[in-house]
């Protein structure tokens, strides 16, 4: 990782978990910024895929995958960006669709990890089971407790352990393969 | 290619070329010491850091990939390791960004190779020993390209050994590990490479990264479906290309000599090899990862003299103590010459084909000197980089 790149993931990892304190304060704003946040990521996200599409991986084998991820994101973001005005309930699963999939992605590729003898596939087993965890608290959060403050609450935890995990990034010594 | 080629096996390609034992000992230094001459070993000498001939892990993992980032690395790459096969190549459908990318795909047998075999005739031995290293690499590293890409370097789960046996083969697929600490293991189909990313630019989609070692090693033959080849399979058969290398290494510095007239693509020098074409082809094909003992005793049957191990601090002292005026006269100032004529050369030509991703070219000629002040030495060598003999 470059220097400009840890200063950045430093940076966004402090202005992350400013945005998770402001939301445990003023948690009225609470939901608006959960969808905003996630919208707008997503949106982003799918744009700059459907762009590399368009232009590069058209033409290269396998390239179609990228399209498919794209359209999908892109989707997401603009169903996330609705989701504000039909309710809370669409947030929920929302949440837990990505927690579940990003905890039980977490999980497969630290079991993969594990077989290649990498390090710190403990440390990626544990976020996985993180996530899947949050993925539960949020089914919790909607249906038992039938209120919104636990998921702000649920999400200001996410955007804390996000910030703190891209400070962490910051630091982290990086290795690669190198082919000579 | 590894130090058994560019080292050992250079060696014997001099020699056989009619190169002294001394003569082809610095030149297979030189062709050995491109994968080493990184801005890390260039800062411990105060050299100058534009004539960087490639890049260490440590120097990657930090390695900008913004526009001059990239730029920087496709010319350290592209110049050295995967010279462009066609930079006019055309396909159809596809947008200028792409097509800027898929030109720069390396291959053998390309105008530049003789560009830049010509760029080290009447030069120093150390621009010899650049030329047959950029020219063995275009064997080996063909079908990828010198500058990070997902979409012309990737590589999918379709890979395969391909295994002779008798008239018929057989083939297995290969598995492939990320793990920076592993090693390859030839036995059960295992091999390194770099981690799949959907990223476009990043390091890991640098040159054969996806593909792993398997380019530097020549006993292997595979079959994959390159990410730029429409699904089209592509056999590589690294024993024939290594064996057409070194013929082309022969034939290259038999020209560079003065005992061939003109250099011809597609050339080799088969007759000279001839005594030795056995022995050669059993060393390519012997499934080992390092074949260096094995060449380096054939290099010392034909010329009947010891190679020395390759040290990379040979020449460091000789270069830190030669005073400013005689610094171009040593061994690695001799080396820094011909590296910036060729990464210039090649930059150049990249940027008049009308491609921008090596960077912007100043034709000295036309517009006199401009960029980078490294480059001022070029005009030196231009007006005299032969050996003082």
């Amino acid at each position: 990782m470059s220097k400009g790149k840890r200063v950045a993931s430093f940076l966004s990892g402090i202005i992350t978990i400013l945005l998770s304190f402001l939301m445990f304060y003023f948690p009225k704003l609470g939901m608006m910024i959960i969808v905003f946040i996630i919208s707008f990521t997503l949106l982003g996200y799918g744009t700059r895929l459907l762009t590399h599409y368009s232009t590069l991986s058209r033409h290269m084998v396998g390239g179609k995958v990228i399209l498919y991820i794209g359209m999908v994101i892109f989707n997401l973001g603009i169903l996330t960006l609705t989701a504000a005005s039909v309710g809370k309930l669409p947030v929920f699963i929302y949440l837990f669709v990505l927690f579940i999939f990003t905890g039980a992605l977490d999980i497969m590729k630290a079991f993969e990890e594990k077989k290649n003898k990498a390090r710190f596939w403990f440390w990626r087993l544990l976020f996985g089971l993180f996530a899947v965890m949050l993925g539960i608290l949020s089914v919790v959060s909607c249906f038992v407790l039938k209120s919104s403050e636990g998921l702000n609450f649920l999400f200001c935890t996410v955007l804390f352990y996000s910030g703190f995990v891209r400070i962490i990034k910051a630091f982290r010594k990086t290795a690669i393969v190198y082919i000579q | 290619m590894n130090t058994d080629f560019h080292y050992y096996a250079t060696y014997c390609t001099a020699v056989l070329a009619g190169y002294s034992h001394e003569e082809a000992c610095e030149i297979c230094y030189s062709a050995q010491f491109v994968d080493f001459c990184s801005k890390t070993f260039l800062s411990s000498i105060k050299g100058p850091l534009s004539a960087a001939t490639s890049q260490l892990a440590v120097e990657l993992v930090e390695q900008k990939t913004d526009i001059l980032g990239l730029q920087d690395i496709t010319r350290i790459w592209s110049s050295f390791h995967f010279l462009p096969y066609d930079l006019h190549a055309k396909k159809k459908h596809c947008s200028r960004i792409y097509l800027n990318k898929y030109r720069l795909i390396c291959n053998s047998n390309g105008k530049l190779v003789a560009d830049t075999v010509n760029l080290a005739k009447n030069k120093t031995l150390q621009a010899v020993g650049i030329a047959m290293h950029v020219t063995a690499d275009t064997w080996a590293h063909k079908y990828f390209a010198g500058t990070p890409s997902m979409v012309i370097n990737n590589t999918d789960r379709f890979f395969y050994e391909v295994l002779p046996e008798g008239d018929s083969y057989s083939v297995r697929q290969l598995k492939f590990s990320h793990n920076p600490g592993a090693k390859d293991d030839p036995e059960n189909g295992v091999y390194v490479n770099s981690l799949y990313q959907t990223s476009e630019n990043t390091v890991m989609n640098l040159g054969h990264g996806r593909a792993g070692h398997l380019p530097d090693y020549s006993f292997i033959r595979y079959k994959y479906l390159p990410a730029w080849a429409d699904y089209e399979e592509v056999l590589k058969d690294n024993p024939s290309d290594y064996l057409h290398a070194f013929a082309q290494l022969v034939y290259a510095m038999r020209y560079i000599r003065g005992e061939v007239e003109n250099f011809e693509l597609n050339t080799y020098a088969w007759d000279i090899i001839e005594p030795y074409r056995g022995e050669i082809e059993t060393i390519l094909e012997k499934r080992q990862t390092d074949d260096a003992a094995d060449w380096k005793a054939l290099g010392e049957k034909i010329s009947g003299k010891t190679i020395p191990d390759f040290d990379i601090d040979r020449y460091k002292e000789e270069y830190k103590t030669a005073s400013k005026e005689e610094k171009n006269n040593t061994f690695l100032g001799k080396f820094i010459l011909g590296a910036l004529a060729q990464k210039s050369m090649v930059t150049g030509k990249i940027y008049k084909s009308g491609n921008p991703i090596a960077g912007v070219s100043v034709d000295y000629k036309k517009n006199g000197f401009a960029g980078i002040k490294d480059y001022m030495k070029l005009i030196e060598y231009a007006n005299g980089g032969k050996d003082d003999e």
